[in-house]
């Protein structure tokens, strides 16, 4: 998963966190065609422990390296970033957003957020060139 | 950027299948409508320069369980942070 391989190429200079948030195509809501194909059936959550459930599950398929924190009932984090259905950020050492990517699913960019990163790394350590 | 966010949605309305529409319960105008909300309400989403709004969330631990422990936003400064917001579905 790209994701993961950019995780552990960069996780000694930058913090990865993903914050799991509300379904984005729970059986209850808009179920997407894939999903059936892959047998990816979850109603959405009601409670912390129900979606922390469909979060382990999520985590025990991907054996993500990175951490995992669980958004809160009322979505608040979710709410903040303008995250559904998924988003990435890049966030410098001094708490100060330097990008993000767009909408997803469409502008979800895995590419971008790998630049970034690097970018990052490269105004931190200077030396260590690309 | 705008024109390109625009193509990008509209060849995904043009481009969708009936079957799937039918699956899904859309119709073409329901999605562009959508879309045009969403594009619209994500003029109000955290930019570039911005503070990164904070929040302090559980952690779960490698297989997925909850620990009661949790983990703010804040608290990584010193070294930069990649976030990643999805979940499985």
């Amino acid at each position: 998963m790209r994701l993961e391989r950019i995780a552990k190429n960069f996780s000694d200079k930058i913090h990865f966190v993903c914050v799991y948030i509300k379904e984005a195509h729970p059986i209850d809501g808009s179920q997407a065609p894939s999903n059936l194909d892959d047998e990816v059936l979850f109603a959405q959550p009601t409670t912390t422990d129900a979606r922390a459930e469909v979060a382990a599950a999520c985590m025990l398929r991907f054996n993500f390296s990175f951490p995992m924190v669980l958004d809160n009932m009322k979505n608040e984090a979710e709410g903040k970033y303008f995250a559904m259905p998924e988003r990435l950020y890049v966030i410098d050492s001094l708490g100060v957003i330097q990008w993000k990517c767009g909408i997803g699913p469409h502008f979800f960019d895995p590419n971008g957020f790998e630049k970034s990163i690097k970018d990052q790394i490269t105004k931190l350590h200077p030396d260590l060139g690309e | 950027m705008t024109v390109e966010l625009i193509e990008i949605l509209e060849n995904r309305i043009n481009n969708i299948s009936d079957e799937e529409l039918k699956f899904r319960g859309w119709t073409r105008d329901g999605m562009r409508a959508r879309y045009e909300h969403r594009l619209n309400a994500d003029k109000n989403s955290p930019q570039p320069g911005d503070i990164a709004p904070d929040f302090s969330l559980e952690i779960l631990n490698q297989t997925g369980a909850r620990t009661g422990e949790m983990l703010s936003l804040s608290s990584l400064r010193g070294k930069p942070v990649g976030l990643i917001f999805g979940s499985y579905t």
